[in-house]
């Protein structure tokens, strides 16, 4: 790639001289595009080619560096944790009012759509190995007896038969919908995907 | 109904994490504070220059981050997308900073020089480019920073700082070529 | 701000002690923080006030109820069982009821 044998470019003056009438800036450039198209007024001027080098040292190396600087920070207690986690609010995520049936007239009453997401995790997280992720609610849910369909994505861990899995989710989920609301449920539609790979990487 | 392990959320992907914190699960984001918090830490850090209001910054994005997480379609994105949100924080800093006359604190009128030599008294090639960030002018640091780590394109530098394309081109030049003159006395 | 009124003291109470309820919800508040600790009257609570709202109107009491419930049974049924002990705590008292709301804002 580069011609060791050549003078590095030097760096003393302003703009580095030795870069055959090419700049730092052209060369960076040059590498943003991936070297394409080749030019070969760079690539064959060995001055180019060490500067080239240094400039993918570079990027190499700063691509590491916030990573370098995460573990340099020092241990923290949980506190900091905590104080974040005291500064969140509930209703963000309250979502809708889905109605509780009750037969007199003045009575209002409801499960919100968050309580119900909450519900849904646990339901999937039940199942062995199942790390619940996201739940979506289609359809109108402040509509008595509007069909709803659920969305329902997971994660596995060591597990054998991911569609065993999937029916097992649909199932639990099923279950404690109709246990807990008064929604009509047309449809579960469960994706799991197999996060095993992600346990065997070491941080 | 058994409570789930908690140690599988703790190995559960960003995607399953960031789509149940979205959907309200605290624990969950608790995972993801603990996930990213140090780097959102040493990322504003490095954009603002020091510490001192870093851990600030990173309160405040996570608390938005909380906030907005349903607006995020792909979850697998939550760390860029909550690092974007620590780089603009920073940079509202910086831009208060600015507007209350505090740049003379923070920045370095000329680049520290910097001699081979002491160059190779650093203990590695990461700590040589570390020091020599650092004795950057601020201004050429940031775009630096802006760019090379935040992946900013020059249009969205000049539009976060405040300054003409052009300008931002020039520092960031000035400070590619600072910078590869310290690596090179590193070969 | 919560309800002061010796009837939302009454209904907090009330509330609480209702099978099924773990933790009764500030209902006048549009922020709740996501680490509430648990309401409980017995052992005593943070705010003097009480989280059941009650505004008594010309055309007839209102109440409102957030609530947490827990796992063991239907949140539908722990809810409308809310809901008939509050009309019957008021009905007792004579009160006409005009509008009993109760929300289930979490299961387990």
């Amino acid at each position: 790639m580069s011609n060791h044998s050549a003078e590095p470019a030097d760096f003393s003056g302003d703009e580095p001289e030795g870069l055959d009438g090419h700049t730092i800036e052209e060369l960076n450039d040059y590498l943003d595009r991936d070297r394409t198209p080749t030019d070969a007024s760079i690539d064959n001027s060995p001055g180019c080619q060490i500067a080239l080098g240094t400039l993918e040292r570079l990027r190499g190396l700063t691509r590491t560096l916030l990573d370098r600087d995460a573990l340099a920070e020092p241990e923290r207690d949980d506190s900091w944790v905590s104080s974040i986690l005291a500064g969140l609010t509930r209703e963000v995520h309250a979502g809708r009012d889905i109605p509780i049936t009750h037969g007199s007239p003045n009575a209002r009453l409801s499960v919100t759509e968050g309580a119900v997401r909450g519900m849904i995790r646990a339901a999937g997280d039940s199942v062995g190995g199942i790390v619940t992720g996201r739940c979506r609610l289609e359809g109108d849910v402040t509509e008595l007896g509007e069909p709803i369909n659920v969305l329902v994505e997971a994660n596995a861990f060591w597990v054998d038969r991911l569609a065993d899995a999937e029916e097992d989710v649909r199932r639990a989920v099923r279950a404690e919908l109709e246990r807990h609301t008064d929604l009509n449920i047309e449809a579960i539609d469960v994706t799991i995907e197999d996060a095993t790979a992600s346990l065997a990487s070491t941080e | 109904m058994s409570e789930h392990a908690p140690t599988s959320l703790t190995d559960a992907d960003d995607r399953t994490l960031a789509g149940r914190a979205a959907d309200g699960d605290v624990r969950a984001f608790e995972v993801l504070v603990r996930r990213y918090g140090p780097l959102m830490r040493a990322y504003a850090t490095r954009i603002l220059g020091s510490n001192a209001e870093s851990d600030d910054v990173v309160q405040e994005a996570f608390v938005t981050s909380w906030q907005q997480l349903s607006t995020l379609d792909d979850g697998r994105a939550v760390k860029s997308w909550m690092m974007r949100i620590v780089s603009n924080k920073s940079i509202d800093r910086l831009r208060a900073r600015r507007e209350h006359g505090d740049i003379d604190d923070h920045d370095p009128q000329e680049p520290i020089e910097r001699s081979p030599a002491h160059v190779a008294e650093s203990r590695s090639q990461e700590e040589a480019l570390s020091q020599a960030l650092a004795a950057l002018p601020e201004p050429q640091r940031q775009c630096w920073t802006l760019r090379e780590i935040a992946d900013y394109s020059y249009e969205e530098i000049a539009e976060q700082l405040d300054l003409p394309t052009s300008t931002v081109r020039g520092l960031l030049a000035r400070a590619r070529k600072a910078l590869t003159r310290e690596m090179e006395a590193w070969r | 701000m919560p309800d002061t009124d010796p009837i939302s003291t009454d209904l907090t109470e009330l509330v609480q002690a209702t099978p099924g309820v773990r933790i009764v919800y500030d209902a006048a508040s549009t922020i709740g923080r996501v680490l509430d600790k648990v309401v409980d009257f017995v052992t005593g609570r943070e705010s003097d006030t009480n989280p059941v709202v009650v505004k008594e109107p010309k055309s007839g009491t209102q109440v409102r109820v957030n609530i947490g419930v827990s796992d063991d049974e239907s949140a539908s049924d722990v809810c409308r069982r809310v809901h008939d002990a509050v009309a019957a705590y008021l009905e007792q008292q004579g009160d006409e009821a005009s509008e009993i709301s109760v929300k289930v804002c979490s299961i387990g």
